[in-house]
C-alpha cells in the first residue's frame, strides 16, 4: 500500500516540475533561514553559560542621581568590592576588571603592535569566579605581584610565535612584563573579551595613595560571588547602607549600587563602561517571528498549489473512490504525498546549511566548530520538523481531498467568483508579509542614510587620526610636534586631543560657582584638546571666546557646549562666562560656549560635553588631509612618524569612518531585514508563478470561449491581471499599519529620526505591483493571445 | 434476483421548478443478465447507472441489491457493498497516468487488503487473461485507446465483481476496438458476470439480451 503511495507521490511530484520545485524551494529556504535564526538566538541565550558559579556570580552597577541628569554606570569605586566583602556575609568572593581605553603599545623582538579594547586588569580572585582555561601558569597565582600578565594563545603567537612562554617577557608601553600563564583563546559567548590580563597590582602601581579610598571616582566593572543566588535581596540591602553613598554625605549626587546577575547581563540595559557586547530581546523575539513568517509563506505556497489542483486531481479521487477507496485512504494518500515534500525539502535545506555555513558563521560571528549538530535536541528537529510541516500543510488539502465523492461534479460557478477563489486569504497573508518586511527594509535604509547624511555641526571630513595612546611626553611636545606635521604637504591643520568625535569621552564631575557663591553641579563629559580643536573641527563659538595659544588657558580655561550650559541652569550662553568651575585635572573660568554638535552616534542627544587644555591626556592627533595625492601624504606622514616614534606603531583611520563605526549594528540588522525581505518576495512571487502558470493552463478553453464570442483582449488582459493584483494590494494595506507601528518602535531608539512620508510606501506598493504584473504578465499575455481554436479542438 | 429499483425518483431543484433526472424507475436485474440502457443524451442514462451503482443517491423509491434496502444503508456500507460485489467502466478509462498498467491493475485489490502474494497472482492472472503481459510496465499514455480500455475493463473484473456496470464503454474507440470490447463483455456475461451498459449505439446495444429505453428520466417503449 505505502509503496503504491509513495510511488504515486514520487511520479507526481516530478510530472509537475514548475509547482513541485516552488514548493521544495519555498520550503527549504523557510527551513534554511529558521534554522540560522535558530542558531543565533542559541548564540545569544548561551552567553557566558560555561561559567559554573554563574547562577551565583552577580555585577554591581552603580546609579548617578545629578542635577545634569541621571547616569546609569555599570561600573563602581575601587574600594566598593573589598569594602562589601567585608560586611556581607553573603559574599564569598569579589573581582574587579579594570579595562583599558585607548592604545597601548605592546613589544616583543621584532612585534611591535597597537593594542586596543582588548585589555584587562584583574584581581587574582578573577579565576574563582569566572571558568577561563589556562594552557600553561597557574590560576591561583597568576594574577598575583605587579607587571605580571597573562596572554591569550593567539596573542602568544603573534608576539612570540609559540604558546610555551610563561616567564618570558614582553614590553608593554615600555614596560617589561613578565608572562605568567597563556589563556586557551577566549569562547564567543563570553562577554569578557580581553587578549591581554594584567594584574591589579599592575593597575595600582603608580595611582595616588588615595585611590583605594575615592568612592566618587568609578572606574571598576566589579563581580560577586554569593552563595546563594537567593541573597541577591539581602546583599543589596547591604549596599543602601555604605556610608560614604549616604545622602548626608553626598549634597550633590546621590550615588546608588544596584546588583544584577550574571545570567541575564547580555540582555539587559546597556549601561556606561560595561564590558562586552549586549544583545536585545526584542531584535531576537522580532527575528524569530519573522523567521516563522517566513516559513508560513512558504507553508501557504504549498497549501495554494495543492488544493488550486484539486479538479485536475479529483478525476482519479473519484476514480479511486469506485475502486473501493476509502475517505481514510485518500486521507492518508495526500497525506504521504506531503510529507514526501516535507521530507526533501528537510534533505535539500540540509544540504543548503552545509553549503552555506562557512559563510554564516562568519557573519555571525560565531566559530565553525559550533557543535550544533552534536547537541541530540538538533536531530530530534530535523526528524520532527518534515512531520511537522506535513501536518500543517498538508492537512486542510487532504482533508479537501478526501471529501471528493466517487462521483465528483465539478462546481459550475468557477467564473462566478475570483480568479483566485478560496486562496485569495492565504495571498492576502502572503503578501501581508512580504510588504511588511519590503516597508521594515525600506524604513531601516532611510533611517541610516539620514543618519550618515545628517549634518552633525561639526567638519570630520579628511580629518585623518593618528592615535599614539597615553603618552604624557609626546603630549607635552604637541606644540612643536604640530608645527612639524603641518610642514608635510598635503596637511592643512593639526590638533590634538584625548577623543576625537565617535568616541566617548571622560565622565567628570564638574562644579560651577555663579556670581552669588551658588553652586551648580552635575556630571558632564570631558574631552581634552589644544587651542587648534575648534578651528580644526569646525565649530562654533556662540559666547565668549576659543583657547588661545600658550599656557595661560592650560587646565584652567573651559569651553563648554549649549547643552551643558543649559543642564547647568543657565538660560543664556553669556551668563557663564568668567564662572569658576571645579574640575578633575584643573580649577580656574569658564572662557567660552561652543554650539552643540553631534560627537556621538545619532542614537543620543547631545551630551553635556567641556573642553579643556590638559597635554599630559592627548593621545591622539587629528590631521586635515587634502584628497589629492593621499597616497604620498601617507607615506610621508608614516617617514616622519617613525623617525620621531621609532617604537610606536604607526596607526591611522579617518574620523568619518570610524563614527560610522557606531551604525555597525544597525548595518548588519539592514542587511538581515533586506535578506529577509528579498527571501519573502520570491517566495511570494514563486508562488504567483506556479499559481498562475497552473491557473492559466486551466482557464485556456474558458478564454478561448471568450475570445470567440468577442471579448476585448486587453480588456481580459486587465481583468486577469486585477484579480491577482487585487489580494496582493489588499496585503499591502493590510501591511501598512502594522509596519508603521513597528517601525516606530525601532525608530526610539534613535534620538534623530528621519521624517516618513508616503514615499515610504509608494514605492514598495508600485515594486509589488511591478513584480505581479512580471510574475503573471507572460502567462496570462500568453493565454489571452492563444489561439481559441487549438484550446477548444481537444473537446471530447 | 441480484438488484430491484421500484419507483424511483431523483430530481434537482432549478430556480424553484423541480426537474426530474429519473421518473417512475422500474428495473429488475437477475444475475447473468445483460442489459443494455438507450436513449438520447440527456436522458439520465448516466445517472441511472450512477444510482444502481451507488455512486449516487436518489430521492423517492426503494432499491434493494442482493436483497439489501440500499436506500437505507449509510454511506461506509454502500462503499463495501459497491466495493465487494459491482466493478465500473467508463468511457474515459481513467487510468492513472502515474501508474503502469501492472499497477493500474492492482489498484482495486489494495484497497480491499488482499496480500503481496494473492495481489500478484490475480494481476498475473488478469495480464495472462487480456494477453497484455507484455505491456505489464507501461504507463497509459503509451497505450493506444482501445488498449486502456482493455485495462480499464480488466481493472474492473480483477476483484471479481458480480456486476459490470459500463457507461458508453466504446465511446471513445473506432468501430474495431468497440467490437473487440464488445465481444469481450459478450465472453464474460458467458462466464456468469451480469452487465448493465448505457449506450447510444445500436450495434453495441445489440450484444446485450434486452434493451431499456430511457427520455427525459423516463422509462419508454422503443
Amino acid at each position: 500500500m505505502w509503496n503504491n503511495i509513495l510511488k504515486i507521490a514520487r511520479r507526481k511530484l516530478w510530472k509537475s516540475k514548475s509547482s513541485s520545485f516552488t514548493k521544495l524551494f519555498s520550503l527549504s529556504i523557510g527551513i534554511i533561514s529558521l534554522f540560522y535564526i535558530g542558531l543565533y538566538v542559541q548564540r545569544e541565550f548561551s552567553f557566558d553559560d560555561f561559567h559554573t558559579k554563574r547562577s551565583s556570580i552577580f555585577k554591581a552597577n552603580t546609579t548617578i542621581h545629578s542635577p545634569t541628569g541621571n547616569l546609569e554606570l555599570g561600573l563602581s569605586a575601587v574600594p566598593f568590592g573589598p569594602y562589601m566583602k567585608s560586611v556581607s556575609p553573603e559574599i564569598v568572593e569579589y573581582t574587579r576588571i579594570y579595562k583599558e581605553y585607548g592604545n597601548r603599545t605592546v613589544k616583543q623582538g621584532n612585534a611591535l603592535f597597537s593594542e586596543s579594547e582588548n585589555i584587562y586588569f584583574a584581581d587574582p580572585s578573577f579565576f574563582q569566579l569566572f571558568d577561563f582555561k589556562l594552557i600553561s601558569g597557574n590560576r591561583e597565582t597568576a594574577l598575583e605581584g605587579p607587571n605580571n600578565l597573562l596572554i591569550t594563545q593567539r596573542t602568544a603567537q603573534k608576539y612570540f610565535g609559540s604558546t610555551d612562554v610563561v616567564g618570558k617577557v614582553l614590553r608593554y608601553d615600555g614596560t617589561p612584563m613578565t608572562v605568567t600563564g597563556v589563556l586557551e583563546d577566549l569562547p564567543y559567548n563570553s562577554h569578557l573579551q580581553f587578549d591581554f590580563l594584567l594584574t591589579m597590582d599592575t593597575f595600582m602601581q603608580g595611582r595616588l595613595d588615595d585611590v583605594n579610598d575615592n568612592w566618587n571616582w568609578f572606574p571598576m566593572n566589579t563581580y560577586f560571588l554569593l552563595q546563594n543566588p537567593g541573597d541577591q535581596a539581602a546583599l543589596e540591602a547591604h549596599l543602601q547602607q555604605i556610608p560614604q553613598y549616604q545622602p548626608e554625605n553626598n549634597p550633590d549626587d546621590q550615588y546608588i549600587p544596584s546588583l544584577e546577575p550574571l545570567d541575564g547581563l547580555h540582555f539587559s540595559d546597556p549601561k556606561l563602561g560595561e564590558l562586552g557586547a549586549k544583545g536585545s530581546l526584542s531584535n531576537l523575539y522580532l527575528l524569530l517571528a519573522i523567521g516563522i513568517m517566513i516559513l508560513f509563506l512558504a507553508i501557504s505556497n504549498y497549501i495554494n498549489l495543492t488544493t488550486a489542483a484539486l479538479s485536475a486531481e479529483a478525476r482519479d479521487v473519484s476514480m479511486k473512490r469506485t475502486l473501493g477507496a476509502s475517505r481514510k485512504d485518500i486521507f492518508k494518500q495526500f497525506m504521504a504525498e506531503s510529507f514526501l515534500v516535507t521530507l526533501l525539502s528537510m534533505f535539500f535545506s540540509v544540504a543548503g546549511i552545509v553549503i552555506s555555513f562557512p559563510l554564516f558563521m562568519n557573519f555571525m560571528g560565531m566559530p565553525l566548530e559550533f557543535s550544533v549538530f552534536s547537541r541530540p535536541l538538533t536531530w530530534l528537529l530535523i526528524l520532527l520538523l518534515p512531520f511537522l510541516l506535513a501536518a500543517i500543510g498538508g492537512v486542510y488539502p487532504a482533508f479537501k481531498f478526501a471529501r471528493i465523492p466517487a462521483l465528483y461534479k465539478p462546481q459550475a460557478a468557477a467564473g462566478r467568483h475570483s480568479i483566485l477563489g478560496t486562496r485569495t486569504g492565504l495571498i492576502v497573508f502572503q503578501f501581508f508579509i512580504t510588504s511588511g518586511l519590503i516597508i521594515g527594509s525600506l524604513l531601516i535604509y532611510n533611517q541610516l542614510n539620514f543618519l550618515q547624511d545628517k549634518e552633525l555641526g561639526i567638519d570630520i571630513r579628511q580629518k585623518l587620526v593618528l592615535d599614539y595612546g597615553p603618552n604624557s611626553a609626546i603630549g607635552n611636545s604637541y606644540e612643536s610636534l604640530k608645527e612639524q606635521f603641518l610642514q608635510i604637504p598635503g596637511v592643512a591643520s593639526a590638533t590634538f586631543s584625548s577623543h576625537v568625535p565617535g568616541q566617548t569621552p571622560n565622565g567628570v564631575s564638574t562644579i560651577v560657582t555663579d556670581a552669588n557663591g551658588n553652586i551648580r553641579n552635575g556630571e558632564i563629559s570631558l574631552t581634552l584638546v589644544d587651542d587648534d580643536f575648534v578651528s580644526s573641527y569646525g565649530l562654533q563659538l556662540v559666547a565668549g571666546r576659543d583657547f588661545r595659544p600658550g599656557v595661560a588657558d592650560s587646565t584652567t580655561a573651559l569651553i563648554l557646549n549649549e547643552a551643558a550650559v543649559k543642564a547647568f541652569g543657565y538660560t543664556n550662553a553669556e551668563d557663564i562666562i568668567g564662572r569658576s568651575y571645579e574640575q578633575w585635572g584643573g580649577n580656574g573660568q569658564v572662557i567660552g560656549v561652543v554650539k552643540d554638535f553631534n560627537y556621538l552616534s545619532l542614537h543620543n542627544d547631545i551630551g553635556l560635553l567641556s573642553l579643556k587644555i590638559w597635554p599630559q591626556q592627548f593621545e591622539k592627533i587629528t590631521l586635515e588631509v587634502s584628497e589629492a595625492n593621499m597616497e604620498s601624504t601617507l607615506n610621508a606622514l608614516e617617514s616622519k612618524w617613525i623617525s620621531l616614534f621609532p617604537d610606536i606603531p604607526f596607526n591611522y583611520y579617518f574620523v568619518d569612518d570610524n563614527f560610522l563605526l557606531q551604525y555597525t549594528k544597525d548595518r548588519q540588522f539592514a542587511t538581515i531585514m533586506n535578506l529577509f525581505a528579498l527571501i519573502s518576495v520570491c517566495i511570494g512571487v514563486l508562488g504567483l508563478v506556479a499559481y498562475a502558470s497552473f491557473w492559466c493552463n486551466r482557464r485556456k478553453k474558458e478564454m478561448s470561449i471568450k475570445k470567440v464570442l468577442g471579448a476585448n483582449s486587453l480588456g481580459l488582459l486587465w481583468n486577469l491581471y486585477k484579480g491577482f493584483s487585487v489580494p496582493v494590494f489588499l496585503g499591502f494595506a493590510l501591511a501598512i499599519p502594522v509596519a508603521v507601528y513597528l517601525g516606530n518602535q525601532w525608530l526610539s531608539q534613535f534620538a534623530y529620526q528621519f521624517e516618513m512620508n508616503w514615499h515610504l510606501f509608494f514605492l514598495p506598493m508600485m515594486l509589488l505591483l511591478g513584480l505581479v504584473a512580471l510574475a503573471v504578465g507572460a502567462q496570462i499575455i500568453q493565454l489571452v493571445h492563444s489561439n481559441p481554436v487549438d484550446n477548444l479542438k481537444a473537446e471530447g | 434476483m441480484l438488484l430491484q429499483l421500484r419507483n424511483i425518483f431523483k430530481w434537482v431543484q432549478q430556480g424553484g421548478q423541480r426537474v426530474f433526472l429519473l421518473k417512475d424507475i422500474n428495473l429488475e436485474v437477475e444475475e447473468g443478465d445483460f442489459v443494455s440502457i438507450m436513449g438520447p443524451s440527456g436522458s439520465g442514462k448516466s445517472t441511472l447507472l450512477n444510482v444502481i451503482g451507488m455512486l449516487d443517491d436518489f430521492d423517492e423509491g426503494a432499491y434493494s441489491f442482493l436483497d439489501e434496502p440500499v436506500h437505507s444503508l449509510k454511506e461506509k456500507q454502500r462503499v463495501n457493498l459497491y466495493k465487494q460485489y459491482i466493478g465500473f467502466v467508463f468511457q474515459a478509462y481513467h487510468l492513472i497516468d502515474e501508474l503502469t498498467v501492472y499497477e493500474n491493475l492492482e489498484m482495486p485489490l489494495l484497497y480491499k487488503k488482499h496480500s503481496g502474494t494473492e495481489r500478484r497472482a490475480m494481476v498475473a492472472d488478469m495480464l495472462d487473461r487480456f494477453q497484455i503481459v507484455g505491456k505489464k510496465d507501461l504507463f497509459p499514455t503509451q497505450l493506444s485507446g482501445g488498449q486502456q480500455q482493455l485495462v480499464g475493463v480488466a481493472r474492473a473484473l480483477i476483484s471479481k465483481p458480480r456486476l459490470i456496470l459500463a457507461d458508453e464503454p466504446t465511446g471513445n474507440l473506432n468501430s474495431r476496438q468497440g467490437e473487440e470490447i464488445m465481444e469481450l463483455f459478450k465472453g464474460l456475461n458467458r462466464e456468469g458476470v451480469t452487465i448493465i451498459q448505457a449506450t447510444h449505439s445500436d450495434s453495441n446495444a445489440a450484444y446485450g439480451k434486452r434493451i431499456i429505453h430511457l427520455l427525459d428520466g423516463r422509462m419508454t417503449e422503443a
